[in-house]
């Protein structure tokens, strides 16, 4: 009977350790996963190859508040080039008619060398086609497209056949399954991150 | 009669509707494991719908496997199971 206090005290330390080892093990079984789904294939990245900092940043060329952030996503990367990368992801928003359409214009002119700059186009020019029908916004990009030496008829095309669908597709799929249900929704080095907190949060990460 | 029989095949396709998948993989959704993200819906809308709770239902199986695959993928709870029609295998989740 005078053992019974300790019987239960070893039982209850022993459950408490192969539950604190089951989860421990949970979770780095389940990082690399999650660090994948946060990343990508990196395909559209800038900035640092070996980055201390990195950040992805799930978008969607219609989205207001995305073409809001920019200046400030661009402010971060360009003054420090040398440890962030910076990664773009599509997660065209199903209410805004046009962004997968510009989600796959961006994929066509990345498949040239020109994503980066077709990214600052899309977002410079959103008000001019935001609102058009998905025939005159396919036309409008072609435009784009052509302004910046991508052939035209390539970029219509592309988008008629949907060339880079699976690639926006496999964007969206990542972000479903991190549970992103908004856009912008950012990560610093696998972490969610609010935008007023990134500017501070990357700072700290290169002190 | 003919008008009797045509609207019994409407109910049918409207409770099971065209489920017969045209690729290798089948997908069919887990309703209890279902959040409603819509994520399959926005991946795969010729295949997935959300009905009157906010579930995840069925409504073709006409689209690529790739994209049948990736909208399964997508799913945060993952609530859809993708199965190999012509050997049973299940292929998401693995």
């Amino acid at each position: 009977m005078k053992n019974i206090p300790l019987l239960l005290g070893t039982i209850l330390a022993t459950l408490a350790l192969v539950v604190g080892v089951a989860v421990i093990f949970s979770k780095k079984a389940n990082a690399p996963i999650e660090m994948t789904r946060v990343v990508g294939d990196t395909t559209n990245a800038t900035g640092s190859a070996q980055p201390v900092a990195t950040i992805v940043e799930f978008s969607d060329f219609q989205c207001p508040a995305c073409k809001a952030v920019q200046p400030l996503v661009k402010e971060i990367v360009d003054k420090n080039l040398d440890k962030v990368r910076f990664i773009y992801r599509h997660y065209p928003l199903p209410q805004h008619q046009n962004a997968q359409l510009a989600a796959l214009a961006a994929e066509t002119a990345a498949s040239v060398g020109k994503f980066w700059q077709y990214h600052d186009v899309l977002f410079e020019t959103q008000s001019d086609w935001e609102k058009l029908s998905n025939d005159d916004a396919a036309k409008k990009f072609a435009e784009y497209a052509q302004s910046m030496g991508i052939p035209s008829e390539l970029m219509q095309q592309s988008l008629k056949t949907k060339t880079f669908e699976q690639r926006v597709l496999k964007d969206m799929s990542d972000a479903g399954a991190l549970g992103v249900s908004s856009t912008p929704t950012f990560y610093l080095n696998g972490q969610k991150m609010q935008i007023d907190q990134l500017q501070a949060a990357v700072e700290n990460l290169l002190k | 009669m003919a008008v009797t029989q045509g609207s019994n095949l409407a109910s049918d396709n409207a409770a099971e509707p065209n489920t017969t998948a045209t690729g290798k993989y089948k997908v069919t959704v887990l309703r209890d494991k279902c959040i409603g993200a819509a994520s399959c819906v926005a991946i795969a809308p010729k295949v997935f719908a959300l009905d009157s709770e906010q579930k995840a239902v069925i409504i073709g199986q006409d689209e690529l496997d790739d994209v049948k695959l990736l909208a399964a993928q997508s799913c945060p709870t993952a609530a859809i199971v993708v199965t190999d029609i012509e050997t049973g295998e299940q292929v998401w989740p693995k």
